[in-house]
């Protein structure tokens, strides 16, 4: 479903976009603008390294933006991030104690030599309204984007570790497959300013707010310290989620580009 | 032998030329004067380089700061006024004025060898001075003297504020007076501000006096230079009070009504008294009140009228004459242009110049007056962006003293059908005297399109009988009779008929009696009617409006032109620093950004692969008159259409002088832009562009941008490009 809905959007922006051609005047002519741009901020969340540690998103951008109207462009982009993602989560299960008779809660958590692995590629696509004054591809503009995110979480199934009653021992346990893969959307926001230089280099600056709704909602809910095992792969999801809507919601802008044809 | 008698021949001739009061070359036509020869060295170096100069030279010197200002923005103002065209170099005027000049100083010739003494284009009533030893001295202002002691004392008068340093003082005193250093006055910011006034006045009554001395030191009379304030006084009427009679317009049929015609015109009550608190002249009286205790000179009788040469002095303010009738033209004040031209047509009824001039300014008060179909004002959206309506309205007559007072009154009564009528009378007839000149031809055809589209009259709208041949027929007078048979709308008809033959009503309907007997008037008339006739003057008339719902256009979408080849202006730039609601021009910015916006303009020219070719004054040369002629053509013409505003119906009246320029660039298309950079708390941007059709005068294009940030090379190219885009793509068929 997800699909067809993206491939709609494409062709309902080229189809418009090929309507519109004949008014845009691009940069000299220039329509067409590839680039890179990174996006980064300080990541006061889930820190990519061990948990007390500060961190910093960095997102790398590879962007193509056609001029349809003489203030709109029409962009697509792919995305990649890598970051750790910090699971705060014990796991719950029962045992059965021998030397009672009974069944006993006992508590997993995860221990590993690395935090929990996140990689996301994404795809976007969005449109740049050039603000009145300007002509595309310069001046100040506001960008509206839809990315779709493929994110692979991967962690050390066999780094949890639980404390045995029966054996008065803390042993490893495996949870898990140590490699899942989830799909999410985010609408981010950005107000920027593009120059050209040379009549070709184009410096593409600005900040960027962004929402992964399903984040969003995974954030004001809460982690939730108590979860039982059966239940680890909605707490990987989860804190995917989480772990991507912090990553989306502020960031800064810095590109450069060139103007293709 | 023979020569004593030849010479008395040609000088009885010449004496016989002059007394009859007109003067041969106006008799037939008149040609506008240009300039010519080589250009003076002064018009040839760059603003910032004199100032640059000039500076320099200052050495350490109190207000230093003010005085630097002064000199850049002096230099660059007396730069654009010198390129502008409206001085005229060489030309019979200018060098008429530099030898009443040279009579003037004749005792002073190292004053006499610093003075650039220039005539400019302009209506106006008025001479001016630069401290650099330039003034100016209007057209206007020949048009409306008396004799040549006046015009010697109007150069004395700005001669003295050249020596006085006047301009450079006042511009340090009133920067003083706005920041309260002044010792002038140090009181509050009402009476520093009415100071500046006082200060002007002050300088003003000095000029008055040291130009009297000067004059006494001359040969010129005093007695006869004194009707000078009397010249500044009526400023403001024509430069002659000739009865104006309607009887001009009419002939044998065409009779106007009495109803257009003002019985008794307002008594001229100039107030020599007036209130001159906030003027920067002294009033008249206090004025010719100062001066007239010097006046007494005891060599009077010795002295003289004309020094140079009455002759040439009445030959000049003739040609001044003339040539304010094609600048009230172009300054859109019609009223002025038709009595002008009527003043001298008394003189010179010939005059094809004249009949031009009349012709002209009929057509275009005729398009600003609502038609049947125009219903009045139309607005335009070009290129996206609207101009202001700039609509002619035909002064309140109640405000005009004199015998001109009626030519307001008779314009003002006159319905768009009435006035139809009369102007594609008199020009019509105007053509049939000068068959070969092509305005007067298209200006009928202007005229024709007007009647058929605009006011919807054809030719059977038109009697072809006379009112009196009507009289003598049978069918008027049984109108009388009760025929029994008769229909009542017969009856209505005959009825009407029988009102206007007797009175004045439905006059328009015989005005054409004698013309409709002119075969061509009617071969014209009836190509109007069916269409055919595709070329006026402008093309606002030229179809009737489309009867059918025009395709809705897209929002947004501007409209390709498919343009091959433009003129280019040189660009517009202006820097301004505002400082707290005062603006700073930064004049070398302004002018380093202009060159930067002539090349991006070229760059997307040649990108877009559009032609063009450039008008500039830009490194003008010595020999360079006809480039420093054709711009002051252009000039000229610029000025009058943008006074038109988004008024596309009215015609450009130069625009039979820049007909040259349109087949020496192999295009009718010129193009402007400009940007206006003001920095304040943040720096904003004004970028226009504006395209004109010489020929027509039609707005193509206008196109403005606003814009926040600094004026970025990149930005300005987008919005270069994105113009010229416009002006060059072809619309999909």
């Amino acid at each position: 479903m997800k699909t067809t809905i993206t491939n709609l959007i494409l062709a309902l922006g080229l189809l418009s976009a090929g309507e519109l051609f004949a008014q845009a005047p691009g940069y000299m002519g220039k329509k067409l603008t590839l680039g890179y741009s990174n996006n980064f901020f300080v990541s006061p969340f889930g820190p990519t390294a061990a948990a007390d540690d500060a961190g910093f998103n960095t997102t790398h951008c590879f962007n193509a933006e056609y001029t349809i109207k003489s203030k709109t462009n029409l962009c697509f982009s792919f995305q990649t991030f890598e970051t750790g993602v910090r699971m705060n989560q014990e796991f719950h299960s029962t045992t059965y104690i021998s030397s009672t008779g009974e069944y006993q809660e006992i508590t997993s958590s995860y221990v590993p030599t690395l935090p929990m692995q996140l990689r996301t590629y994404s795809g976007g696509i969005g449109f740049k309204f050039f603000t009145s004054g300007s002509l595309a591809p310069v001046g100040k503009y506001k960008k509206l984007e839809l990315l779709i995110m493929f994110s692979n979480l991967t962690y050390d199934r066999n780094g949890f570790r639980y404390y045995d009653p029966n054996t008065s021992k803390t042993v490893k346990t495996s949870i898990g497959t140590g490699d899942y893969n989830f799909k999410t959307f985010a609408l981010t926001y950005t107000i920027g300013r593009q120059r050209v230089f040379f009549n070709t280099i184009v410096l593409d600056y600005g900040m960027q707010v962004g929402v992964v709704p399903v984040g969003l909602l995974a954030t004001l809910n809460g982690a939730e310290d108590f979860v039982q095992l059966n239940g680890y792969e909605d707490v990987f999801r989860s804190d995917t989620n989480q772990r991507l809507f912090r990553y989306q919601l502020f960031n800064l802008h810095l590109g450069l580009g060139f103007l293709a044809f | 032998m023979r020569r004593p008698h030849s010479f008395k021949v040609i000088a009885g001739f010449l004496f016989f030329a002059c007394s009859t009061g007109s003067i041969a070359q106006f008799n037939q036509d008149y040609t506008p004067i240009v300039s010519s020869g080589a250009l003076p060295a002064e018009f040839l170096a760059t603003a910032k380089a004199i100032s640059e100069q000039e500076i320099s030279e200052l050495g350490s010197v109190s207000d230093k700061s003010a005085k630097k200002q002064f000199i850049i923005s002096n230099n660059y103002f007396l730069r654009d006024l010198l390129l502008s065209g409206d001085v005229l170099v060489n030309d019979p005027l200018s060098k008429y004025v530099n030898r009443v000049a040279d009579e003037l100083l004749k005792g002073q010739p190292a004053l006499r060898q610093h003075l650039h003494i220039y005539v400019t284009r302009s209506s106006d009533v008025n001479a001016y001075a630069f401290d650099k030893g330039f003034i100016f001295v209007n057209a206007g202002l020949l048009a409306q003297l008396e004799n040549e002691a006046q015009l010697a004392y109007i150069l004395a008068h700005e001669i003295t504020h050249v020596v006085k340093k006047h301009s450079v003082n006042q511009y340090i005193e009133n920067i003083r007076l706005e920041r309260g250093t002044s010792t002038y006055e140090r009181g509050s910011s009402e009476e520093r501000s009415l100071a500046r006034y006082r200060f002007s006045k002050e300088q003003e009554s000095e000029a008055d006096i040291e130009g009297l001395k000067l004059m006494k030191q001359s040969s010129y009379s005093i007695k006869a230079m004194s009707g000078a304030f009397d010249v500044l006084q009526y400023s403001y009427l024509p430069f002659e009070l000739v009865d104006f009679k309607k009887t001009f317009f009419e002939d044998e049929y065409l009779t106007m009504p009495d109803t257009l015609y003002l019985k008794k015109v307002s008594d001229v009550k100039a107030n020599d008294d007036y209130d001159d608190t906030k003027s920067t002249h002294p009033n008249i009286r206090k004025r010719r009140g100062a001066i007239e205790p010097e006046l007494k000179v005891d060599d009077e009788n010795s002295r003289k009228k004309y020094l140079v040469s009455e002759t040439e002095f009445k030959n000049v303010r003739e040609i001044a004459r003339f040539e304010l009738c094609r600048l009230y033209l172009t300054e859109r004040d019609y009223m002025n242009a038709i009595y002008a031209s009527y003043i001298l047509s008394q003189t010179y009824p010939d005059n094809l110049y004249l009949k031009k001039v009349m012709a002209k300014a009929m057509y275009n008060v005729l398009v600003n007056k609502p038609t049947l179909t125009s219903g009045g004002s139309s607005s335009f959206t070009i290129g996206g962006s609207n101009m202001s309506s700039k609509q002619y309205t035909i002064p309140d007559y109640n405000t005009i003293e004199g015998s001109s007072q009626r030519v307001y009154y008779m314009f003002e009564g006159m319905n768009s059908q009435e006035l139809n009528t009369i102007a594609l009378s008199y020009t019509f007839k105007a053509h049939k005297q000068y068959p070969n000149d092509a305005i007067l031809s298209a200006l009928t055809d202007s005229l024709f399109s007007v009647l058929v589209n605009g006011n919807s009259l054809f030719l059977n709208d038109f009697s072809k009988k006379s009112k009196a041949e009507l009289k003598k027929l049978d069918t008027v007078k049984v109108a009388d009779t009760v025929a029994v048979e008769e229909s009542k709308y017969s009856k209505i008809k005959k009825q009407q008929q029988k009102t206007e033959v007797e009175t004045d009503e439905n006059f328009t309907k015989y005005a054409f009696v004698a013309l409709l007997k002119d075969e061509e008037f009617v071969s014209r008339y009836t190509k109007m009617a069916k269409g055919l006739t595709q070329k006026p003057l402008t093309d606002e008339y030229a179809k009737p409006l489309p009867k059918s719902k025009k395709k809705k256009k897209k929002k947004n979408q501007v409209p390709l032109l498919g343009i091959d080849k433009v003129i280019f202006l040189d660009p517009f730039y202006m820097k301004v620093k505002n400082d707290h609601g005062t603006e700073y021009v930064k004049f070398y910015e302004s002018e380093e950004h202009q060159k930067v916006l002539a090349d991006i303009q070229k760059k997307c020219a040649d990108k877009l692969k559009l032609e063009y070719t450039t008008v500039t004054t830009k490194g003008i040369s010595e020999s360079d008159i006809a480039r420093y002629n054709e711009n002051a053509v252009l000039n000229d013409w610029l000025g009058e259409r943008f006074s038109h505003g988004d008024n596309n119906a009215e015609m450009v009246t130069s625009s039979e002088y820049i007909q040259e320029l349109i087949k020496n660039s192999g295009t009718k298309y010129i193009a402007w832009s400009g940007i206006y950079n003001s920095k304040g708390k943040v720096h904003r941007n004004t970028y226009f562009f504006i395209l004109l059709d010489l020929e027509t005068g039609k707005l193509m294009k206008y196109e403005t941008r606003y814009s926040r940030g600094r004026d970025n090379k990149d930005l300005i190219t987008s919005f270069v490009y994105n113009s010229l885009m416009h002006v060059h793509k072809k619309p999909k068929s």
